[in-house]
């Protein structure tokens, strides 16, 4: 059981920390969701194409990656509002991802290959992709923390002005951050293709927002969206029981999420901004 | 203090004519992208692109039918970037329309469904729009309590309500609402006299166009020559300067949000009291996000969403017109999406100007 869990946290680890660089840059990205979409397709294209899982998990991270600096770029180059840009991403992805699905494979549907597996087993058992991404959490942790960068990085968020006038650009870091939440959410999403080796259309279900509120549920922290995830993963979990046991019906059980999100999410807003009044 | 917000009002007046024209090209051109993109999509997808761009670009306006459609579609529009720009314009951002509209027209329909047969045409419907409003109103005004009390940003928790809400009227709508003598995942049909009429039949086309344009001058109006109007602006664009003034921002959150939330539960309204003529599943697909597409394109001015929503409506009535005549499925409706939100807040013209020759106004 915490096995399954904590592979089911593996995806909102990636996600959410990414999400988390992107909010202490001071801009937060709410693409997480449309490069999630990509990086799952992508994975799964790319991995039929060369049997390497390997290939595949690297060719999402760079489609995240190099999109996502492609549009923090547009956006501090013309002014373009961030969070609008960012949506424009989330609803292009899934439209892309439907489009190529039916001219590359002919279908709108479940995508299967033999070529591509479930996830591999390494440790006696563990998911790979957990490695992964409690290995990102440990280095983003110690990155933001215990680094000049990470420092610089947090600065870009919380005061601008200041690193400007040491002659630092904080766009430089922002557009970084982009970046890198791409290429995050991008293996997230891969994560979630290799968990089962098959590619669902909308099999992102709304992961990508989770981990937005993981941010902040985490408290701005790197091991606060460690924790976050295996919360919610928990609660997926749960949710599969009782699913399954089919006393509550299929479609009810998806608004359970969202639902268990907003009620965290305000707690800790409300808890964040009563210790900042104190 | 009155003569500071004099001299204010009239720094805003003189910028506002260089940003109304610089924005407004913007606009023009993320509208210009969107059709050129689709085109282009349209094209290349099409087996006979002469056919399909005949399809986009024509049938919508020589077809009666289409066109009293797009006319209807346009009417949602308006009254849902009603309720977007509204949000924007008091410093808020509603992200649950989507989930909005589906309360809103569920809400109308069980009331239009379930109200006793003696109750006279006009109550009822009145009845059932009062409930739409609520249902919508409240799912907004939730976020802005949770902003003003709390401050839990709106922008994540609208959209959070909103797919909570959503699985919650799916399941309603193929479970306990649903009709069991029809073979769709919907409500029984609403009874003829209690839908609104039809304008220009077969098309969906019905009165509530009158209503949302008539809505939309309401609240240029109410905007721009009232006090709380003016109020909202303030505290929206300048929040120190509302604090200045006497009056805190936040205290027109929950306001707006609620009002944001209580028009897209009107849309829902009119989607099935008009258009459809009962609540099918996810039938609010699409006009929550478009909503949010045209408030950006007329840059939330209340008049310009009447000429932003026929624009989009023409292109989602196109796209699918095309995609229909060559047989195709394809999800234009989002990659137009994506290029009007992409490109509607971008200030292209400087961009632009860099790859210009200085004697075409390029930059030196």
């Amino acid at each position: 059981m915490i096995a399954a869990i904590l592979s089911m946290a593996a995806p909102l680890m990636l996600a959410g920390i990414g999400a988390l660089l992107t909010e202490l840059a001071g801009s937060l990205a709410i693409f997480m969701e449309g490069f999630m979409t990509l990086g799952a397709f992508v994975a799964w294209t790319v991995t039929r194409a060369t049997s390497s899982a390997w290939a595949g998990s690297l060719a999402a991270a760079l489609v995240g990656a190099f999109l996502a600096w492609a549009l923090a770029r547009f956006c501090e180059k013309t002014g373009a509002n961030t969070f609008i840009a960012a949506l424009a991403l989330n609803l292009a992805a899934a439209g892309i991802t439907q489009t190529l699905s039916i001219a590359w494979f002919g279908t709108r549907g479940v995508l299967v290959d033999e070529r591509v597996p479930a996830s591999a087993k390494i440790l006696s058992g563990i998911d790979s992709y957990l490695v992964l991404a409690v290995i990102a959490v440990v280095i983003i942790a110690l990155l933001v923390k215990r680094t000049h960068f990470g420092l610089r990085l947090r600065a870009a968020g919380k005061d601008p002005e200041a690193l400007s006038e040491r002659g630092i650009s904080p766009a430089r870091y922002r557009v970084g951050s982009w970046a890198a939440a791409g290429a995050l959410a991008a293996l997230g999403g891969a994560a979630l293709t290799f968990r089962i080796g098959a590619h669902i259309p909308g099999g992102v279900a709304g992961r990508g927002w989770i981990a937005l509120v993981i941010v902040y549920l985490g408290f701005r922290n790197a091991w606060g969206v460690l924790a976050a995830s295996i919360l919610f993963a928990a609660a997926e979990y749960l949710s599969g029981i009782v699913q399954g046991t089919g006393t509550i019906p299929a479609t009810l059980l998806l608004g359970l999420p969202p639902a268990l999100s907003l009620v965290l999410f305000s707690i800790t807003s409300t808890l964040k901004n009563r210790s900042i009044k104190h | 203090m009155l003569a500071e917000m004099r001299d204010w009002k009239q720094d805003k007046k003189r910028d506002g004519k260089g940003v109304s024209r610089g924005v407004a090209s913007g606009s023009i051109l993320a509208l210009i992208a969107a059709v050129v993109l689709s085109t282009i999509l349209i094209a290349l997808a099409a087996e006979n692109p002469g056919d399909a761009l005949k399809s986009f670009f024509i049938t919508p306006w020589t077809s009666l039918y289409l066109l009293g459609n797009m006319m209807d579609r346009s009417g949602l529009l308006i009254v849902t970037g009603l309720g977007i720009a509204l949000a924007f314009k008091g410093g808020t951002f509603n992200l649950g329309g989507e989930g909005q509209v589906y309360a809103g027209g569920l809400a109308a329909v069980f009331v239009l469904l379930h109200a006793p047969e003696n109750l006279s045409t006009p109550i009822t419907m009145l009845a059932a729009l009062v409930v739409a409003l609520a249902a919508g109103g409240f799912l907004g005004a939730v976020s802005g309590i949770l902003k003003s009390r709390f401050g839990v940003d709106e922008l994540i928790s609208s959209f959070l309500i909103s797919s909570t809400v959503a699985p919650i009227a799916d399941y309603l709508i193929s479970g306990p609402l649903r009709d069991p003598s029809s073979n769709l995942l919907a409500t029984a049909r609403i009874p003829a006299r209690l839908l609104f009429p039809r304008i220009l039949e077969p098309s969906s086309m019905n009165i509530s166009l009158v209503g949302a344009v008539l809505l939309a001058f309401y609240f240029a109006f109410f905007l721009t020559s009232t006090a709380t109007g003016y109020r909202i602006r303030v505290a929206g664009s300048n929040p120190l300067f509302a604090r200045f003034a006497g009056f805190s921002p936040s205290r027109y959150w929950m306001p707006v949000m609620g009002a944001s939330g209580a028009l897209h539960g009107m849309a829902g309204f009119f989607a099935v009291a008009g258009t459809y003529g009962l609540c099918h599943r996810g039938f609010s697909g699409g006009i929550g996000w478009n909503g949010i597409a045209v408030a950006l394109i007329a840059r939330n001015n209340p008049v310009a969403l009447i000429p932003a929503a026929l624009a989009f409506a023409w292109l989602e009535t196109g796209s699918s017109s095309a995609l229909l005549s060559s047989g195709l499925s394809m999800e234009t409706g989002t990659f137009i999406q994506a290029v009007v939100f992409l490109l509607v807040t971008a200030r292209l013209l400087p961009l632009g100007r860099t790859f210009l020759p200085v004697w075409l106004g390029g930059r030196k």
